[in-house]
């Protein structure tokens, strides 16, 4: 567990102290608030800390008293109205079929009445009712956003595996929603309470201030509407009403900080931006000179580093990486997960987000052309309009994951346009639709899936779009994170034969990134061996099969079984790769 | 599999149906059904491995859920100890037999520790009192070898690495104590580097328990080197069963030959390309071969009839019409320079 950040140590702040407050309030107050006195309308004072009323009651005793009615039904009203999401939204998501079209339905309705005229007809049946039925009144109207959210987490939860193994494993439909179903949602469950306990403060604070509900207990809104009745406002006893309204303001951001907290625990990147601001210290090592590049270098980076974190605990995915890419060529990059892999593709394209950042280091691409048009680009040193322009026409990437990456609420045609037009404005309608169905001639799928949607094409299908689409600009370079990872062995074969004739027919180098070093050895030119976020072994891809250098790399080569030869016990790589938060001098490959 | 051993879990005819969605409404005339599993028979043995191998939606992951009762088979039995299992007795029956799942980063729920993954099904199957339990979901630990024990019986799975999770999966299948774990591509989410780990256990815990397991894979290198016999699906039937040796070096069906031309080899160089699909996906077809759209050595008559399981030898038998009168034609292996030219000639 993290420390709170210190917003969460704010709001828990604040709220603790009108929670003590709430508590002990009527027992400290200096004067019963009921009681008039003939010091009206006086300025604060020694005597009247926060001043009086028009008929000299003390407001400070008011604001005290009234803190226990006000968090009393904030709290209740949160209480039932999450009691409420919960059963219902759990239900309906877990048992599905008519019973969620019935709850749905019903969520629905209350989530299209608006809320505040909802609670304004009910409590005028209540006039003169006590807190607790204002409580009751906000619940019903505040339950069913909080049940429609619960309904969908419930939903993608049933599908997860371990909730479907459990009744495999014996487990009753009772304890698999309390025990394994609840508990993963009660980030949501605490939120949807704030936000609810958010809105039942206010809500309370406008039917008292419009007279509705119980004006006889003193609550802050019961306050205001005295106050407004008295004409505070006109005659400038800000006393009066600043100290209520103040109240009310600070318990909102109090709640309101506590949730900003949940936030933040349960996506991380949230709480990295503060980092992010400062600009990344890039601190160049040895400048390389862009004429050292040979013309057949495409792509050279040099001693780069990227961190995750904050200093103290930063994890190191990339320790100093060089390599160099040829124009055309197919460069292999293995290892195993948590090695560094995919953190040096993002880097290559400029898409290290925060809480990542590259710390050092240098990427340079070189264009092609003779001496005289070619450029020499700073990758890092991109930003903006020419960091767009570099990424997807210079260098693309094919995602891990077609599923994800594609946008499915788009068919293939529109997605492959977009991706042209966003880079290239002065393409027209017409070339434009001739450009994506040439895209999907050219990765071998058929042009009538061009008005389909991602989840109507299969896993390989879809990886061939996203072939197409980091394509479609004639990039010099495709880096590709495990491109076919989540296939089939005959479908990836088929991907890999496909990315080997349009390298042949159009000439871009890729940089090939797998934990399969199988693979690599049958496709790539040159093969990298990537342990711990340090480049371990380079060498030709004929030449690690036949003599491995590192350990580390004999290892990954002795980790998958053969379809000839004799049938052997082979132990794959014991242990797991280390840490990358601490640095450790030496090989870190020796502990394995 | 050994005549003394008779099996512990059969599947007789299997066939299960899944309802397609018929457009955005949900309504029409006729709902359409997909053919996930089309009369599959298997026998698994205690301490025998057996493996399915078939590209996705080929039916072989859907055989695992008919079998643990996950899913109820639309006709065919289930045969547990010789006798009629019933779908109505399913915890009675996974008892017997356990799964484990594909992905061990969803299979295991991420606020409970291992701990609770273990101690649950010994309570509920009754292998452990709750004042052993600890001792005892120590000792599945151990036979999985996740040690030192106590490091990990109070971690949460997002503090375990991919193949750590998958040792704490197999742990708390074998928990409820099971003669049958059907293991769901069990290694397909894991680095290659650690895959071998984890079938090395399996097929120990399989020696050393008689366990009956189940390999569902679309690795067929894998399955050759842990399985003992090789089954290969194709659109929902079994067309090719062997001992897995054999069936890899001579492969009698031509989507076997496809599924090894397919296997990366770890040879520098690129392998001959595969042949182009004639007909694009797998298609469910009533009659005729399933595979005849996208068969290099298609013949007229594997279009309108359904070919029958023609014997290759002991314990061996392809569904396919090359096989018939009992010829020889299809037992060459991929790498037999003949055929190669069969491959490609049939182009």
């Amino acid at each position: 567990m993290s420390r709170p950040s210190g917003k969460v140590l704010v709001g828990m702040g604040l709220l603790g102290f009108f929670v003590l407050v709430a508590v002990v309030g009527p027992l400290i107050a200096p004067y019963d608030p009921s009681a008039t006195s003939p010091e009206t309308l006086q300025p604060p004072s020694p005597a009247h800390l926060l001043g009086t009323t028009q008929t000299g009651q003390d407001v400070l005793s008011e604001l005290l008293v009234a803190a226990r009615t006000t968090l009393l039904v904030g709290g209740v009203a949160g209480a039932v109205a999450t009691a409420l999401a919960v059963l219902v939204g759990v239900t309906a998501g877990y048992l599905g079929g008519l019973e969620d079209e019935l709850l749905s339905a019903l969520s629905n309705v209350f989530l299209v009445i608006p809320a505040l005229p909802l609670v304004i007809v009910l409590a005028g049946y209540l006039r003169g009712a006590g807190p607790l039925s204002v409580a009751l009144v906000i619940s019903v109207t505040g339950w069913a956003f909080g049940a429609r959210v619960l309904r969908a987490q419930t939903l993608s939860l049933r599908e997860r595996d371990f909730v479907k193994a459990a009744p495999a494993r014996g487990e009753g439909t009772a304890r698999i929603v309390l025990v394994e179903i609840l508990p993963n949602e009660l980030a949501v469950i605490v939120s949807g309470f704030l936000l609810i306990t958010i809105f039942a403060i206010l809500t309370e604070a406008s039917l008292a201030f419009l007279g509705i509900g119980s004006v006889s207990s003193w609550s802050w809104g019961s306050m205001l509407y005295w106050a407004q009745n008295a004409e505070a406002f006109t005659i400038g006893a800000w006393w009066w009403y600043v100290p209520p309204g103040l109240c009310i303001a600070l318990v909102a951001t109090s709640l309101g900080l506590l949730n900003f907290g949940i936030d933040e625990r349960l996506n991380p990147r949230l709480r990295a931006v503060g980092d992010s601001k400062r600009p990344p210290r890039i601190e160049v090592t040895a400048r390389a000179e862009p004429a050292r590049l040979g013309p057949e270098v495409v792509l050279a980076v040099s001693g780069l580093r990227v961190e995750y974190g904050s200093d103290p605990t930063a994890v190191q995915a990339v320790q100093g990486v060089d390599l160099e890419l040829r124009r055309g060529e197919l460069l292999g990059l293995a290892g195993e997960s948590g090695c560094g892999k995919t953190t040096l593709a993002l880097a290559l394209a400029g898409l290290v987000s925060p809480p990542g950042r590259v710390t050092a280091g240098r990427i340079l691409f070189h264009s092609a052309g003779g001496a005289e048009t070619a450029e020499t680009v700073d990758v890092l040193g991109l930003s903006g309009e020419a960091l767009r322009h570099f990424r997807w026409r210079r260098l693309s990437v094919v995602p891990q994951g077609s599923l994800s990456s594609l946008n499915p609420l788009l068919r293939i045609r529109a997605q492959l346009v977009d991706t042209i037009r966003a880079h290239d404005r002065s393409v027209g309608r017409r070339q434009l639709e001739r450009r994506a169905a040439e895209l999907l001639d050219q990765v071998g799928v058929d042009r009538r899936w061009l008005d389909a949607y991602p989840h109507e094409l299969s896993g390989g299908m879809r990886q061939r779009v996203m072939l197409a689409m980091a394509l479609a600009l004639d990039p010099d370079v495709v880096v590709m994170d495990e491109p076919t990872t989540a296939l089939d062995v005959v479908v990836q074969r088929e991907i890999l034969d496909q990315i080997t004739t349009l390298r042949r027919r159009l000439g871009f180098a890729v940089l090939f990134i797998t934990h399969d070093l199988s693979l690599l050895l049958e496709i790539a030119d040159t093969i990298l061996v990537i342990y711990a976020g340090r480049i371990v072994e380079r060498a030709p891809a004929e030449e690690v099969a036949r003599r491995p250098a590192h350990p580390y790399t004999a290892g990954l080569l002795h980790s998958f079984p053969s379809l000839h030869g004799p049938r052997r016990v082979l132990d794959g790589i014991p242990g797991m790769p280390p840490d990358l938060r601490r640095i450790t001098p030496g090989c870190p490959f020796r502990s394995r | 599999m050994s005549a003394a051993d008779g099996p512990v879990l059969e599947a007789r005819s299997l066939v299960k149906d899944f309802p397609l969605r018929g457009g955005v409404l949900r309504v029409g005339p006729r709902r359409r059904w997909l053919r996930a599993v089309d009369g599959v028979s298997l026998a698994l043995a205690p301490a025998r491995v057996l493996a399915l191998v078939g590209e996705s939606g080929s039916g072989k992951s859907t055989m695992a859920r008919l079998l643990a009762f996950l899913e109820r088979p639309d006709s065919g039995q289930v045969l547990l100890d010789g006798k009629r299992a019933e779908p109505r007795r399913a915890r009675a029956h996974r008892r017997h037999v356990q799964v484990v799942f594909q992905d061990p980063f969803a299979s295991l729920n991420p606020v409970h520790t291992v701990r609770h993954h273990l101690a649950r099904p010994l309570l509920i199957h009754g292998q452990a009192s709750r004042r052993q339990v600890v001792a005892a979901a120590a000792e599945m630990l151990r036979r999985v070898s996740l040690e030192p024990v106590d490091q990990f019986l109070d971690k949460l799975p997002h503090q375990l690495s991919g193949g750590q999770r998958q040792r704490v999966a197999i742990a708390a299948a074998l928990a409820a104590g099971p003669r049958v774990l059907l293991a769901d591509e069990p290694v397909s989410m894991l680095d290659v580097s650690i895959r071998l780990g984890i079938l090395n256990l399996l097929q120990g815990l399989a020696a050393e328990q008689r366990l009956a397991v189940l390999y569902i894979t679309h690795d067929i290198a894998s399955a050759r080197y842990f399985a003992d016999t090789v089954g290969v699906m194709y659109a929902g039937r079994m067309v090719e069963l062997g001992p897995a040796e054999e069936l890899v070096a001579r492969p009698g069906h031509p989507y076997t030959r496809l599924l090894i031309a397919a296997a990366p080899e770890g040879r520098s160089g690129a392998p001959e390309p595969l042949p182009q699909r004639a007909g694009g996906e797998m298609g469910r077809k009533d009659k005729g071969c399933p595979f005849a759209s996208r068969c290099p050595l298609v013949m007229a008559r594997c279009r309108e009839q359904r070919p029958p399981e023609l014997a290759l030898g002991p314990g061996r038998w392809a569904a396919c019409w090359l096989h018939e009168r009992g010829g020889t034609n299809g037992l060459r292996g991929p790498g037999d320079p003949s055929q190669a030219v069969v491959l490609t000639g049939g182009l």
